[in-house]
């Protein structure tokens, strides 16, 4: 008889150690990647195809479990839940209700959804796992489908996969010199009712990737500079500048995969804060100027470098790896509770170009964040077969920071597409 | 469909548009819904425990009331009172609740107890409940962690968490014993020495899961 493998049990990294500290009743760091179909999903090819991806991913196989001086990732052998989506865009994961996994699986029509709770891994590290559920969800329904660009069990389960990059690319940094970077001041928070009951609004904006391309090269930036200033643009053209007492910050996540070599499918991104003084002339031009500036400054090597071994501090400091993870955990909670201000406007995370060498039967791509009371308006861009998706979380329930975005979008880039998950119409209290 | 005042095309079943919320002119390209209606669940208001708190208010005010109208030394009511507390705290937390089963025997055993305790000060007399009761309790919440120790024996974190609640479990009876210095002592120490006795077992068999589980939860 064979004999049974060794339970496996994965560290979290570095980045990914705060997530579960700062889980409350009503706000977990969750995010959607999903997929618009061609055709109808099939709850069984969808259940077999998590199933086989997570074969290929074994440290997605897993929950979360408490150690003495911080959480662990460790193996899960319940199988994964399939379930229709409720409508209830990133409602918290109910962990024992989602037999202890770190993502839940949900469809709806022909689109497939998977909720990832960022504590596990980032974007990019999902985005992977997704391509090869929809792999093996077209193999189960014997279809073909390219495997070029998609993680499959006939490629190996490379070491590096599971690494803690920020461990790897670790540099002695001052502490001071770290805190100022990652605090950052207090920023501009869209006002407004929220919603009361869980769940978010979603306005999803499609639009020509080319002519994004087209727009942003006609204002001399790049496609996220022009997001994000188009983004805060809308924002202060949403406000009377006398109700304007802070700047408006731009929160862009960062891959430092891109400047840091590394093959881990946990987090390993950061953020650049970009913040636009509250006093700068409201024109277009301007946010773009300003936000380009900051957002180069802030996209040095010695800059990320900083942020990178800020972020490991957890692991190295003798005194925070040894302290207690109660202790660690409720300190996070205090802190965030005794700092009621906002630290970003928005967030605005560009997960880039997705790449499928047969995409016929995938329509479309989505990325959606979640939002809280502090920021409750968040932007999710996603490209895929020419077609980019910009897509709006919001706890607000007035929409019209995303009206003026996509009026201003439609002026940049011609035809705008729109739908929303309608969600005011459900909880307007 | 497309909406004027907002400049955009709406590309899902509705009649009005997403942005301002204007009438949309048309028919809609497509039929279905571009994502399922949210179905929010409302807070409910915990209609059992109102209605137990008013059920268990009526019957201690009528048991107090003939217990003072009878002129009677011995205050029954008291123990109807606090047996109502632990119908209340058994339905909620042992029944109702989905907790996890150790925490749920381990809160059962203490509840009892404590009801004992309230039934001994009260009703005065020897240490009958004492002596038999609590240690047939103790032994049954052991049997039962026992068994659940067995079902989940490759689960070590589960059978960790019920050793330390068999371990202090253990220890009550005979520390129950030799306290309140009970005539017959011989029932609480054969249940301390049982839950002893599994403590030990499930500790030298399941000795790699717990030595590996250990490692995890401290790292190393």
């Amino acid at each position: 008889m064979a004999n049974k493998p060794k339970a496996k049990w994965y560290r979290l990294d570095n980045s990914g150690m705060i997530y579960p500290m700062v889980i409350t009743l009503r706000t977990q760091s969750l995010y959607r990647i999903g997929a618009e179909l061609k055709e109808k999903v099939n709850k069984t090819y969808l259940r077999i195809a998590v199933n086989s991806a997570l074969e290929r991913f074994p440290y997605f196989k897993v929950e979360l479990k408490h150690g003495l001086f911080r959480h662990y990732l460790d193996e899960n052998n319940r199988a994964p839940l399939v379930e229709e989506d409720d409508g209830i865009l990133l409602k918290i994961l109910n962990f024992r209700h989602n037999r202890y996994y770190l993502f839940r699986t949900t469809f709806y029509g022909n689109k497939i959804f998977i909720d990832f709770f960022h504590g596990l891994c980032d974007g990019t590290g999902a985005l992977e796992f997704f391509k090869s559920v929809l792999y093996y969800y077209f193999k189960a329904a014997n279809n073909s489908f390219s495997r070029d660009n998609v993680m499959t069990v006939s490629k190996p389960i490379l070491e590096e996969e599971t690494e803690d990059a920020f461990k790897k690319y670790y540099k002695k940094i001052e502490l001071g010199k770290g805190i100022n970077k990652m605090a950052g001041g207090s920023a501009f928070r869209p006002k407004g009712k929220q919603f009361f009951y869980e769940g978010f609004g979603l306005i999803q904006a499609e639009v020509s990737t080319e002519k994004l391309l087209e727009a942003a090269r006609r204002h001399g930036c790049s496609v996220t500079v022009f997001i994000a200033a188009l983004a805060m643009f809308s924002v202060s053209l949403c406000y009377d500048p006398k109700d304007v007492k802070e700047d408006f910050v731009a929160f862009i996540p960062v891959n430092l995969r891109k400047k840091f070599p590394s093959g881990t499918m946990f987090n390993f991104t950061n953020f650049a804060k970009c913040p636009i003084p509250r006093d700068t002339e409201r024109t277009f031009d301007n946010f773009i100027s300003v936000m380009k500036e900051q957002l180069a400054s802030q996209l040095t090597e010695e800059e990320l470098q900083i942020k990178l071994s800020f972020s490991s501090l957890m692991d190295k400091l003798p005194l925070l790896r040894y302290m207690p993870l109660l202790i660690k955990g409720f300190i996070s909670r205090i802190s965030r509770e005794l700092s009621p201000k906002s630290k970003q406007t928005m967030i605005i995370s560009n997960l880039g170009e997705v790449k499928l060498e047969d995409g016929e039967r995938v329509r479309n791509f989505l990325f959606n964040l979640n939002c809280n009371e502090r920021t409750p308006v968040n932007l999710g861009v996603i490209s895929y077969n020419g077609v980019t998706l910009l897509s709006f979380t919001r706890k607000l329930i007035s929409t019209e920071i995303e009206k003026t975005f996509c009026r201003m979008l439609s002026e940049e880039c011609g035809e705008v597409k729109v739908v929303s998950n309608f969600r005011e119409e459900s909880d307007v209290l | 469909m497309y909406c004027k005042e907002c400049k955009v095309t709406v590309n899902c079943k509705t009649d009005v548009c997403p942005l301002c919320h204007g009438k949309l002119e048309g028919n809609p390209e497509t039929e279905a819904m571009a994502f399922p209606k949210a179905k929010i669940k409302r807070f409910q208001p915990d209609w059992f425990g109102k209605i137990y708190f008013l059920i268990a208010a009526v019957i201690t005010i009528v048991c107090l009331a003939v217990n003072l109208a009878r002129n009677e030394k011995f205050l029954w009511s008291i123990i109807v009172l606090v047996s109502l507390v632990y119908g209340w705290y058994c339905i909620r937390f042992t029944i109702i609740a989905q907790g996890h089963f150790t925490a749920r025997i381990f809160g059962q055993t203490i509840a009892l107890t404590l009801l004992f305790i309230a039934v001994r000060l009260t009703a005065g007399g020897n240490h009958f409940i004492f002596i038999t009761w609590l240690p047939v309790v103790y032994f049954c919440s052991e049997v039962l962690l026992c068994a659940y120790i067995a079902i989940n024996r490759r689960q070590a974190r589960l059978v960790m968490m019920s050793l330390a609640v068999v371990a202090i479990l253990g220890i009550i009876p005979v520390c129950a014993a030799f306290i309140l210095d009970l005539s017959v002592k011989w029932p609480s120490i054969a249940v301390s020495a049982f839950s002893g006795a599994i403590f030990l077992i499930t500790l030298i068999i399941g000795r790699k899961h717990i030595l590996g589980e250990l490692k995890r939860y401290f790292h190393l």
